[in-house]
């Protein structure tokens, strides 16, 4: 079965063609093809797993091209990584698309919307499979097209338009960087194969292995929405519940993280590199969190909890806690996945709002979400025994190991998501109804949704045992890289990160379930700077130089590089590019005989050019 | 006694194109369809007769005015086929404006006899008469719309433009057969190498290159000669706009490689820098253009600039590799050209604008459409999987295998900076709400074309490699 | 009898196509820049038959040469004359800069 994976991305892709070609056919059947066929995709990978388990593998490839003296090969590869994500992705996307029929019910553009999601998981597979950078990227690029295009599946509201264009954007930044990541590297390896590329990438040089890893990681940096490439992703919530629960959570924003595994042999030749990683991935996970305590908005608070998450995975990569992060990577794809389309279902029931304040006391319209939810948020908080927690201590274990400073910024970050989480469940499900019209017309989510939450729900408690110590680290010792070692194990780093989850929860309870509003505006009257500096996102978004009196010096440096150098050179580049345009398009005045006029002067040039040189 | 077999095709096309001007004056023969068919008979025949010309020799026949090898071979039949599937396409166009038919077929097939000779010229004579026959034509196609106030502007625009560059072409090829003492193709070659032209240190010599450059860069609207091209592509009708950025183009880009690459070829130190730049130029001259388009035709017009820029490129490089890519590239652009301008007269065949605009919700309007139009975009563009994307990665590898790592470079800046209006058709096709629920229609021949056009992009992009074992042939190259 | 060297021919050739340039860049009536054109033809003519002279076996290349551009500039100046006309129908006028929809 393992020889047949390359199947496995044309099950959905076959789903996609049916859809586009016959999807005026198949009319309310649309959705069931592209289940059916998901559902052959996660049993046939499932099979895959249950085979490399066994200690198989398998490889191909052909000679695709022949240019002068270069080959490039196609083909794809499973080893246990692959097999692992495999089974994640189908399954995730699974039940995202089960769960997508009862969201998108009655919606114009139904049909659309699965195919756009069935393209999608084929080439997020592509990616998983791919052997080679060549098939790796163009999977890599459909998957932000596919984003794109679902981001902006409403776009008939203009501000959903923009966030795709803006999101698209961003993410091709960090892809061009990538693009001539992938150049570089060819140029030291002399092959786009991954096994060839990680098989050399130590005799490169450190300087050539730096730049090499640097570039490939900006790709992944736009991709996971790291710092300072963030900003396109709480913009991506903009989509359907269930897209961002699929692409924006579990997938896609792990891809990049995923392509700094695949090539993690160049990283580990430039330590430099890793350092980088480790502390992009640091900060993210920082930033992110501190940004989601202040949010109202249940979907953006979520948004900036994957890209917290999605910073400690590469913080752990950083830390040379390969298994450990990847680890993360699979738990965090399963609960964040179940929150995501928890959040969906409290949407769905609320009638469109997603202003936590204004919801309150759901728990009794909506039981079953508001287990599965809990559930989810746990996990993410680490609470033990929830996989969150295995795979979080993990990180913060390789953390501690390599890096103090790293390691309290984790252990400051797990705090700070208990906090939201509490936060986030407290204003959602408990607590009195604040909207009286919302609560009475709220209702629970139909079996078609509820179904896929129960079964995600199952993975969000139990999947971190698999990398748990009690079982031996199975799961890390399955995933690692050959010869990799297990950080031993440190008591007090996981008192800490244990102690610092719960105090969370607790300050989280104390704040919002104590039932007291005076508390919290005294609070936030206190903190009032670094309240305003998180609701600002850090301003990373707009930019407030005239927030002097806030005497808040991070937020403006900050700020002041958001404006000057991101967005700067970003504006700069495009807005010189279009004023070159406009300049030079002058040129075509619309007068036939100043066509002629240029074409003389241009051989008067050519002319002067030539007769210099000769004399 | 002459042996013509080498020529049938072209015969063939100037016999059909003189019936049709018989059929012009016969009672009845005026009809749109019964012209389109002749046109599109005469095409398929001269289509037939192609291999019988191309086994009739090898090497220079006719008194060494053509030159029979699987260059001219592979540019006959990519211009006759590309031609006939203008006409197929562009039928219901020429019929629904109300163009006089008969004669503006006549044209088409005069037109493509003489870029064929352009492809197969063995001799600076030839060329220059090909060249001619083809622009006398087209000058009179792109004012077809008589009624219509750009298309006349349009012709005007090109015939004087076209007029002054091929006397400047002229001018130049004159000094060349001064220096040189011969009209032949391989004639000046040997004698160049040969040491005839005394370095080009010289003025005469100076003159004769950028002279010839000039003209050359004309045809293919290379930046700065490229003016013309936009304002022609805009007001000609859409099925002219079609034929002259593929028949035109390609037949010009043939053109530059048996006049400068072969004919001019041993002063290669010469004129690789001048083209280098003129490539580099053109590609951002093209793309930056574009950016700021609102219509369809002028900005595929920009786009057509910018693709003859990378084409250049291949050619500047002027290696083996280079040339391949180049063969690579021009049945590439021919592919993806042809599908998008299908998309626009599928538009303007029934009457509405060709604005980006007027592409607002196409895909809900006509998914088939959208789709197609996309992926030659994103062919265009230069998206793996597509027949532009290993062209590009063709030209790199040329350029880059040569040291010219700069020109590289511009190819990928100018693909970063094209992704923008590229990304742009796309998204008034899928992101913006259209303003009228009434389908695109498109009729069958136009949808075989467009089918023909997407295969064509696919299979060169999925499956390249048969077709560059099959341009490796030693056969294939002009190259001495 | 003295011999007239070939550099006397290319000069006025050359004198000759610049005047031509000239007229087709700075003239605005339509029929004046295709005699500005035609000027230029008729330099490369000069050319074509002072080499063809002057070298040795390129008579008949070069005088071939030179009735094909006298024939194709005729052809030229037919199909150049008849956009003019249908120009002057359409639009009354045939001052080149007036036309000037297209741009940009």
């Amino acid at each position: 079965m393992v020889e047949h994976a390359w199947l496995i991305p044309l099950l959905p892709l076959l789903a996609y063609a049916a859809q586009v070609f016959f999807g005026r056919a198949l009319g309310a059947y649309t959705a069931w093809v592209g289940v059916v066929l998901l559902a052959a995709g996660a049993a046939l990978s499932l099979g895959v797993l249950a085979q490399v388990l066994g200690g198989a593998a398998a490889a191909a490839s052909f000679p695709w091209l022949k240019i002068g003296d270069l080959t490039f090969a196609m083909g794809f590869r499973v080893g246990p990584l692959e097999a692992a994500m495999l089974a994640m992705v189908t399954v995730v996307s699974l039940m995202v698309e089960i769960y997508s029929i009862g969201y998108l019910h009655g919606d114009a553009k139904y049909n659309r919307f699965f195919a756009n999601v069935n393209l999608f998981v084929a080439s997020m597979l592509g990616v998983v499979l791919a052997d080679n950078f060549l098939l790796f990227f163009a999977c890599w690029e459909i998957m932000g097209l596919c984003s794109y295009l679902l981001i902006g599946h409403w776009y008939e509201d203009l501000d959903n338009a923009r966030a795709a264009t803006k999101s698209f954007l961003v993410t091709r930044l960090g892809d061009i960087g990538l693009l001539i990541g992938i150049f570089v590297t060819f140029w030291h390896a002399h092959s786009l194969n991954f096994a060839d590329i990680n098989q050399s990438a130590a005799s490169w040089g450190a300087g050539a292995a730096t730049l090499a890893a640097l570039l490939i990681f900006t790709g992944a940096v736009g991709k996971s929405a790291q710092v300072p490439l963030h900003v396109w992703l709480p913009d991506a919530m903009a989509g359907p519940t269930p897209v961002s629960a699929l692409i924006h959570a579990a997938t896609m924003v792990a891809a990049g993280v995923f392509l700094v595994a695949r090539t993690y042999p160049v990283f580990e030749a430039s330590g430099t590199a890793l350092q980088v990683v480790a502390w992009v991935g640091g900060l993210t996970a920082l930033l992110a969190a501190t940004m989601a305590t202040v949010q109202v908005d249940i979907k953006k608070m979520l948004a900036y909890s994957t890209m917290s998450q999605l910073g400690y995975m590469m913080l752990g990569l950083g830390v040379f806690g390969y298994a450990a992060a990847l680890f993360h990577l699979l738990s965090h794809a399963f609960f964040k996945a179940l929150l995501f389309l928890g959040s969906g279902s409290v949407i769905h029931a609320a009638g469109g709002e997603q202003n936590m304040h204004r919801m309150g006391g759901l728990r009794r319209k909506l039981p079953w979400t508001t287990v599965t939810f809990v559930i989810g948020g746990l996990a993410l908080a680490g609470i033990p025994p929830l996989s969150g927690y295995f795979s979080k201590d993990e990180v913060l274990l390789a953390a501690f190991r390599a890096n103090p400073a790293l390691f309290w910024i984790g252990v400051a970050t797990a705090g700070l998501t208990a906090y939201y989480v509490m936060r986030g469940i407290w204003l959602t499900f408990f607590g009195e109804p604040r909207d009286a019209h919302l609560y009475a017309h709220a209702h629970e989510s139909p079996a078609v949704m509820v179904g896929p939450l129960l079964v995600l729900a199952v993975p969000a408690v139990f999947f971190g045992w698999l990398g748990s110590p009690q079982l031996g680290h199975a799961l890390q010792h399955f995933i690692a890289l050959p010869g990799e070692a297990e950080p031993a194990a440190d008591r007090f780093a996981a008192a800490a990160t244990i102690a610092m989850a719960f105090a969370g929860l607790a300050l989280g309870l104390a704040i919002y379930a104590g039932g007291r509003p005076a508390l919290r505006r005294d609070l936030i009257r206190a903190l009032r700077p670094l309240y305003v500096l998180f609701k600002q996102k850090w301003y990373f978004d707009h930019l407030a130089l005239g927030l002097t009196g806030l005497g808040l010096g991070l937020a403006q440096v900050v700020g002041a590089l958001d404006r000057y150098v991101v967005d700067g050179v970003v504006n700069g580049l495009a807005w010189l590019t279009g004023a070159v345009g406009q300049l030079v398009r002058r040129a075509a005045v619309g007068d036939a005989q100043a066509y002629m006029l240029t074409m003389a002067g241009a051989v008067l040039v050519g002319l002067a050019v030539y007769l210099g040189m000769g004399g | 006694m002459y042996d013509f077999t080498g020529i049938l095709p072209e015969l063939a096309l100037a016999a059909g194109s003189l019936l049709l001007l018989l059929l012009a004056v016969a009672p009845g023969g005026r009809r749109a369809g019964a012209a389109a068919a002749t046109a599109a008979l005469t095409l398929a025949a001269a289509l037939a007769l192609l291999p019988a010309a191309a086994h009739a020799g090898h090497g220079a026949v006719l008194g060494g005015m053509v030159v029979l090898d699987g260059f001219g071979t592979f540019f006959r039949a990519v211009l006759i086929g590309a031609a006939l599937v203008v006409v197929l396409t562009g039928a219901r166009y020429v019929a629904a404006r109300g163009l006089a038919a008969p004669e503006f077929y006549a044209l088409l097939l005069m037109a493509v006899a003489g870029a064929d000779f352009m492809a197969v010229a063995g001799d600076v004579i030839s060329f220059y008469v090909g060249l001619e026959t083809l622009s006398l034509a087209s000058y009179g196609l792109a004012g077809f719309l008589a009624g219509e106030r750009f298309s006349m502007e349009a012709a005007l625009k090109y015939f004087l433009n076209g007029a002054v560059a091929s006397a400047l072409l002229l001018f130049g090829l004159s000094l060349v057969f001064g220096l040189a003492g011969t009209t032949s193709l391989a004639g000046i070659a040997a004698a160049l190498a040969g040491g005839a032209w005394g370095g080009a240190a010289g003025t005469v010599p100076a003159v004769a290159l950028v002279f010839v450059l000039a003209g050359l860069g004309f045809k293919v609207a290379a930046a700065p000669f490229h003016l013309w091209a936009p304002d022609v592509y805009e007001g000609a009708p859409t099925p002219v706009t079609a034929f002259l950025s593929l028949v035109s183009k390609g037949a010009a880009l043939a053109a530059i490689v048996r006049v400068v690459a072969v004919g001019l070829g041993p002063l290669h130190a010469d004129w690789q820098l001048a083209l280098a730049v003129l490539s580099a130029l053109t590609m951002t001259v093209g793309n930056v253009s574009a950016l700021w388009q609102k219509n369809v035709k002028r900005l595929l017009a920009y786009s057509s600039v910018a693709h003859a820029g990378y084409v250049l490129a291949g050619i500047a490089v002027g290696t083996a590799l280079g040339l391949q890519a180049v063969l690579f590239y021009i049945l590439a652009y021919l592919f993806m050209n042809l599908g998008a301008f299908g998309v626009v007269m599928a538009l303007s065949g029934q009457g509405e604008g060709e604005t980006l605009e007027d592409l607002a919700g196409l895909a809900r309007r006509s998914p088939w459409l959208a789709a197609l139009l996309a992926l030659f975009a994103l062919s265009l563009l230069g998206l793996p999987w597509t027949a532009g994307f290993m062209g590009k990665l063709l030209l790199f590898q040329a350029t880059v295998s040569s040291h010219m790592t700069w020109l590289a470079l511009f190819i990928a800046v100018n693909t970063g900076i094209s992704a923008y209006y590229y990304f742009l058709l796309i998204r008034q096709m899928y992101l913006r709400p259209a303003k009228s629920a009434a389908p695109v229609r498109a009729d069958a021949w136009l949808a075989a074309g467009l089918a023909v056009a997407a295969a064509g992009v696919l299979l060169l992009g999925i499956f390249p490699q048969s077709f560059l074992e099959w341009s490796q042939l030693a056969a294939f190259m002009p190259l001495p | 009898m003295a011999v007239i060297p070939v550099q006397a021919f290319l000069i006025v050739a050359a004198a000759l196509f610049a005047l031509g340039l000239f007229g087709a860049l700075r003239r605005t009536n339509a029929i004046m820049v295709l005699m500005g054109i035609e000027l230029m033809l008729n330099a490369v003519n000069l050319n074509l038959v002072a080499f063809a002279r002057y070298l040795q076996g390129a008579l008949v290349g070069g005088q071939v040469f030179a009735v094909f551009v006298i024939t194709v500039a005729a052809a030229e100046a037919a199909i150049g004359l008849a956009i003019v006309l249908l120009l002057a129908r359409r639009r009354r006028t045939i001052e080149v800069p007036e036309i000037h929809d297209l741009k940009g």
